[in-house]
C-alpha cells in the first residue's frame, strides 16, 4: 500500500500581485514518477521552489497548501525547513557549473551537505560519498572528490549532483531541466542514469522539463501546465497517446518527429503569455483552434475522472467522440 | 602553469623596481637644488667645491654615475645623507619600523572593522547599519586627512585630554627590542605601561588612516557579498540543508576574500601615501616624515632612498596579496 | 551630446536630492569663485591686507568663519581660496585627459608591441604608492601650484589609458565593427564614430570623480609645503598655516577644511550620479 508522499492543494503562489501558480494541485506517493511539462513562464520551475522553500525575494505563497509526509510545509520554520531540505526532498540543478562553488573541491561540497544531515565521521561520511559517486557511474570517485568544478564536464557534475542529491537519501527528488543545459550525447546517458537510480533507490520523482521526451522516459504520470495552471494531467500513456487538451495536442503535434521531407513544422500560433498574467477566461484560447465563446468568459474548471485530468470546455465533448490522432 | 605565474610575477616585482630606481635616478638629476652647496655650506672655497664634486661623485660622466648607482643599490648601500651625513640606510631603517607599524595596525582595523560591517550590510539591506555604512564611506574618501587628524588633535588632546597630541612615545624605548614594533616589543618585554603610552600615541594617527580608507573596504564588501548572495551556488547550498551560518561564514566569506584581496592592495597603497601627510600632522618618527624633510632640504640621496623604500614596500605587498589570491582561488593555481 | 541629455532627465526624477544638490553646490562654488571680489565681505584681505588688531576673532556676524592670525576675515579667504582649488581641479584633470586620451586610443588600436610598450609603462606608474609620484615630481620641478597641478596630472593620466584602451578593446571586439570594416569603412572613422561616444560615459564619469580627488591631492601637497606657497590662497595652505593655531583657536583651521570636505563630497556624488545616469560600471 503506497503512502501519499507528498499533497500539493491549490497552491497559488505570486509576485506581489501577479500570480505565477495558480490553483495547483496534484499529488505524488512513494516511489511515483511525475513529469511536469510546460514552457518558459509556465511557473514549473517556481513550483519546484516553492516545495522547498525557497521562493526568491518577493515572491510568496499566497493561499493554499503544501503537505509533505503529514506536514503542512507552510507552518514550517527556519528549523524544520533546514532538516527537511535535502533529506526529504532533494533537488538536482539545470546548470551544474554554476550549482557549485567555484572555490571548494566538489568532494567538499558534498560533505558539508551530508554532514548537514548525517551525524557520521569524516572518514563514513567520505565512504557515502564515493559510493553514490560509483552509482552515478563516475568509477574514479577519489579524485572527483578532490576536484574543483572548473575541471570536471558539464556532464561529470551532473552526475556528481545527482550522486550528491541521492546521497542524502532523500524520499523525493526534484529534477529541475536536468539536461537541458548539458550537450545532446550526454543528455541521453544522464536520462538513462536517473532511470536506473530511481529504479534502484525507489525514490520519488518530480522531474520538470519542457521536453516531452525527457518527461516521458523518466516518468509515470505527466502533467502538463499552462500560464501557472495545471491544464491536463494522467498517466504518460494517456497523455501522450490520447491528449485532451488542444494545448497538449498542439504540443505533441508540434515535435519534430516522423516528418517526411518537406512537410512543414507544425507550430502553435501566438506566443506563450508571459508569466503571471492574469485572464479572464482560458489562458490558451487566443492561440486555441478549438475555442468558443465560453472560454474567453471563464476560467475552465478541472475535470477528474479515473486519475484523469484536464481544465477545458472541450471535455465533455471529448467524452462522446473517440479520439484516434 | 602555477608556478610559472609566481616568477613572472616576481620578475616583474623586480622590474618595477629597477623602474623606480631609474626614474629617482633621473630625476634626482633633475632636482633644482644643488648638491654640491647642500654638503659643502655656505662661503665654500672652489678647493672645497672640487672636492665635494670628485667625492659625491658628480664629476664622472652621467653613464658612469649610473652604472655606480645600480651596482652600489644591488649591494644595499643607498649613499649618504647629504643633511645628516650618515648612510641614508641607517635612517631608512630607524623609521621604517615606524611607518611600518603605523600602517599595519590602521590596515588591520580597517580590515577587522570593515569586512564585518560590509558583510552585515549585504544581508540586510535597508537596515541603518547598511545606510549609515554608506553614508561614512561616501564621506571618508571625500575628508582631506591632515583636516581629519587636526580635527581628532582638537578634540581627542585639545578639549578631552585623553590622548597625546604628537609623537610615537612619551616614555623611553623598550629595554629590549626584536622586531622595531614599539606594540610588539613593549608587550614582549611585559613593559605595560610603556605598551599603554605607545598605544595612546598610534591611535590618533592609525585612526586618521583608518577613516581615509574603511569606506573602500566596507563598499567593496558589501557588494562582493551582495553579488555572491545572488549567485546560484548559494541556493544550492540551502536547497541541501546547510545551515544559515555556514553558508554565510564559509562559501561567502570565501567567495568575498577575492575582491577583498585585490582592494586590500590598493588600499594598503592609500595608506602608504596617507603616511606623508599623517605623520607631517602628528609629528611620527617615519618614512614619511624623512622623505619631505629631504626633499625640503635637497638631499638627494635620501629622497631617492625612501622612494626606493617606498616602491619596494608597495611591490612586495601586492606580490604577497596575489599569492594569497591564488591560494584561494583554485582557478589560478591549476592549468585549467 | 544628444545621447546624455535623456538619460539626465529621467536621472532628474529619480536622484533629486544627492545628485541636483551636489551639483548644485558646485555651481554656487564656481560662481562665488569667479565673482569672488564682488561676493565677498573683505575682498581686500585676499591681497595681504592684514589687521592685526582684529587677529584671531571667533565666528561672528561681521566674521561668518572668525579671523586669522593676522586678522584676515576666513570667510573670504576661503571663498578666494576655491579659485585655486577649482583651477587645481580642472587642470589636473585636463592635462591627464590630454595625455591619456590619445595614449589610450593609440594603445587600444593599434595593439601589438605598441600597446605593449604603452601599457607597460602605465603599470609601471600605476606601481607606485598614490602621492609618492607626485612628490617626487613636485620635487624634481619646485614647489609651486603650477607644478603640483602638473605633478598630480603625470601621475594619474594612466588611469585614463587603460580606461580608454578597454573602450576601444571594446568595441573592436563587437560584432558591427567586423561588419563596419568588412564593408570597408577606415579605422579612423570607426575610432571616431564608435570608440569616442561609447568612451564618454565612463571617462566623464571619472573625470568628475577625479576632480575632486586632484582638489585632494593638490591641498595635501600645498600642506607639506610642495604645493601652492605663500602668500597664494589656497585651502591646503590655509591648513598648514593654522598648525600654530588651532588647538585654541579652531575656526583656522576647520572652515578651509570643510570646504575642502563638502568640495570634493560634491565632486564625488555628483561623479557617482553621474555613473548611475550614464548607467556604467567600472570599465577597466
Amino acid at each position: 500500500m503506497t503512502q501519499t508522499l507528498l499533497t500539493v492543494e491549490h497552491l497559488t503562489v505570486s509576485a506581489g500581485q501577479t500570480p505565477l501558480l495558480q490553483n495547483l494541485s496534484f499529488t505524488l506517493k512513494k516511489k511515483e514518477t511525475l513529469g511536469l511539462v510546460g514552457e518558459s513562464g509556465s511557473g514549473k520551475s517556481m513550483t519546484a521552489w516553492s516545495l522547498l522553500g525557497l521562493l526568491p525575494p518577493g515572491v510568496f505563497v499566497q493561499s493554499g497548501k503544501i503537505i509533505f509526509k503529514g506536514d503542512d510545509l507552510r507552518r514550517f520554520s527556519q528549523a524544520q525547513w533546514r532538516v527537511l531540505r535535502g533529506k526529504g526532498l532533494a533537488m538536482i540543478f539545470q546548470n551544474p557549473q554554476t550549482a557549485f562553488n567555484p572555490l571548494f573541491t566538489v568532494g567538499k561540497q558534498m560533505d558539508n551537505a551530508i554532514a548537514a544531515h548525517f551525524d557520521e565521521t569524516k572518514k563514513t561520511r567520505r565512504e557515502r560519498a564515493m559510493f553514490y559517486l560509483r552509482q552515478a557511474e563516475l568509477s574514479d570517485s577519489g579524485r572527483i572528490l578532490k576536484s574543483y568544478p572548473f575541471q570536471l564536464s558539464g556532464g561529470m557534475l551532473q552526475r556528481v549532483s545527482i550522486a550528491l542529491a541521492l546521497s542524502l537519501e532523500p524520499e523525493l527528488l526534484i529534477a529541475d531541466e536536468p539536461t537541458t543545459a548539458l550537450d545532446a550525447t550526454i543528455q541521453f546517458q544522464i536520462l538513462n542514469l536517473l532511470q536506473k537510480l530511481q529504479k534502484q533507490f525507489k525514490t520519488a520523482m518530480l522531474v520538470i522539463s519542457h521536453h516531452f521526451g525527457v518527461v516521458s522516459k523518466l516518468c509515470t504520470q505527466i502533467a502538463v501546465m499552462y500560464n501557472g495552471r495545471i491544464v491536463e494531467a494522467g498517466l504518460k500513456s494517456d497523455v501522450l497517446n490520447q491528449p485532451l487538451h488542444p494545448y497538449t495536442r498542439a504540443l505533441l503535434a508540434s515535435r519534430p518527429v516522423n516528418l517526411l521531407s518537406g512537410q512543414t513544422l507544425k507550430t502553435i500560433p501566438g506566443t506563450p503569455p508571459a508569466a503571471g498574467t492574469v485572464t479572464d477566461g482560458c489562458a490558451f484560447a487566443p492561440r486555441c483552434s478549438q475555442r468558443f465563446e465560453l472560454c474567453d468568459k471563464a476560467v475552465p474548471p478541472e475535470l477528474i475522472s479515473n486519475n484523469r485530468r484536464v481544465a477545458c470546455f472541450l471535455k465533455p465533448k471529448y467524452d462522446a467522440e473517440k479520439i484516434t490522432d | 602553469m602555477g608556478v610559472a605565474y609566481f616568477i613572472r610575477r616576481f620578475f616583474w616585482s623586480l622590474f618595477v623596481i629597477f623602474a623606480v630606481a631609474l626614474v629617482a635616478f633621473v630625476l634626482v638629476r633633475v632636482l633644482p637644488g644643488d648638491p654640491i652647496a647642500a654638503w659643502v655650506g655656505d662661503h665654500p672655497t672652489q678647493e672645497q667645491i672640487d672636492r665635494a664634486r670628485s667625492e659625491l661623485g658628480y664629476d664622472q660622466p652621467v653613464y658612469i654615475q649610473a652604472v655606480k648607482y645600480f651596482s652600489r643599490l644591488m649591494r644595499g648601500d643607498l649613499g649618504v645623507s647629504l643633511r645628516t651625513r650618515r648612510p641614508v640606510w641607517d635612517e631608512i631603517r630607524r623609521r621604517f619600523a615606524a611607518t611600518f607599524e603605523l600602517t599595519t595596525f590602521a590596515m588591520l582595523i580597517t580590515l577587522l572593522l570593515g569586512a564585518p560591517i560590509g558583510l552585515a550590510a549585504a544581508n540586510h539591506p535597508g537596515h541603518w547599519l547598511s545606510r549609515t555604512e554608506k553614508a561614512l564611506s561616501l564621506t571618508g574618501v571625500a575628508i582631506p586627512i591632515f583636516w581629519l587628524g587636526m580635527l581628532l588633535q582638537m578634540y581627542f588632546s585639545g578639549s578631552l585630554n585623553w590622548l597625546p597630541l604628537q609623537g610615537q612615545r612619551a616614555l623611553p624605548k623598550p629595554d629590549k627590542i626584536y622586531s622595531g614594533l614599539l606594540l610588539l616589543d613593549t608587550l614582549f618585554n611585559g613593559e605595560f605601561d610603556k605598551f599603554a603610552d605607545a598605544l595612546q600615541h598610534i591611535l590618533m594617527p592609525a585612526l586618521t588612516l583608518v577613516a581615509a580608507t574603511f569606506g573602500i573596504i566596507t563598499r567593496t564588501v558589501r557588494n562582493a557579498a551582495a553579488q555572491t548572495l545572488n549567485q546560484d551556488y548559494i541556493r544550492t547550498a540551502h536547497a541541501y540543508g546547510i545551515r544559515r551560518r555556514t553558508v554565510l561564514y564559509v562559501y561567502v566569506l570565501k567567495n568575498i576574500l577575492i575582491p577583498l584581496i585585490t582592494v586590500s592592495g590598493l588600499v594598503y597603497g592609500y595608506l602608504l601615501g596617507g603616511t606623508f601627510l599623517v605623520e607631517r600632522v602628528f609629528d611620527w618618527p617615519g618614512l614619511g616624515q624623512l622623505a619631505v624633510l629631504s626633499i625640503l632640504t635637497d638631499d638627494l640621496p635620501a629622497v631617492t632612498g625612501v622612494a626606493l623604500v617606498y616602491a619596494v614596500v608597495y611591490t612586495f605587498i601586492n606580490y604577497v596579496l596575489d599569492v594569497i589570491y591564488a591560494g584561494v582561488d583554485p582557478r589560478l593555481r591549476k592549468s585549467a | 551630446m544628444e545621447v546624455t541629455i535623456y538619460p539626465i532627465k529621467r536621472a532628474a526624477r529619480r536622484y533629486p536630492a544627492a545628485f541636483w544638490g551636489s551639483v548644485g553646490f558646485l555651481a554656487v562654488l564656481l560662481t562665488l569663485a569667479l565673482l569672488a571680489a564682488y561676493l565677498t565681505p573683505y575682498p581686500a584681505d585676499a591681497s595681504g591686507q592684514m589687521h592685526f588688531e582684529q587677529k584671531l576673532l571667533p565666528p561672528s556676524l561681521r566674521h561668518l568663519f572668525g579671523t586669522d592670525s593676522i586678522g584676515r576675515d576666513i570667510f573670504t579667504l576661503v571663498i578666494y581660496g576655491a579659485r585655486l582649488s577649482l583651477i587645481s581641479a580642472f587642470g589636473v584633470v585636463g592635462v591627464a585627459l590630454l595625455l591619456g586620451v590619445p595614449l589610450g586610443l593609440i594603445a587600444g588600436y593599434k595593439g601589438g608591441f605598441t600597446e605593449n610598450v604603452i601599457m607597460r609603462v602605465c603599470d609601471a606608474f600605476l606601481a607606485f604608492p598614490p602621492l609618492l609620484l607626485p612628490i617626487i615630481f613636485t620635487a624634481a620641478l619646485g614647489p609651486s601650484l603650477k607644478n603640483a597641478i602638473i605633478a598630480v596630472a603625470v601621475s594619474w593620466f594612466p588611469w585614463y589609458v587603460r580606461i580608454l584602451r578597454a573602450q576601444v578593446l571594446a568595441v573592436k571586439q563587437a560584432p558591427y565593427i567586423t561588419a563596419s570594416r568588412a564593408m570597408g569603412i577606415s579605422s579612423l572613422r570607426i575610432l571616431y564614430n564608435h570608440v569616442l561616444p561609447n568612451s564618454f560615459a565612463p571617462v566623464l564619469v571619472q573625470a568628475t570623480l577625479d576632480m575632486g580627488y586632484a582638489i585632494l591631492t593638490v591641498a595635501g601637497l600645498s600642506f607639506i609645503g610642495f604645493g601652492a606657497r605663500p602668500p597664494a590662497i589656497e585651502w591646503g595652505l590655509m591648513i598648514t598655516s593654522s598648525r600654530a593655531t588651532f588647538l585654541d583657536f579652531w575656526w583656522t583651521a576647520f572652515f578651509p577644511g570643510l570646504a575642502l570636505f563638502l568640495t570634493v563630497f560634491a565632486f564625488n556624488l555628483s561623479g557617482e550620479g553621474l555613473r548611475n545616469i550614464l548607467n556604467t560600471g567600472d570599465v577597466l
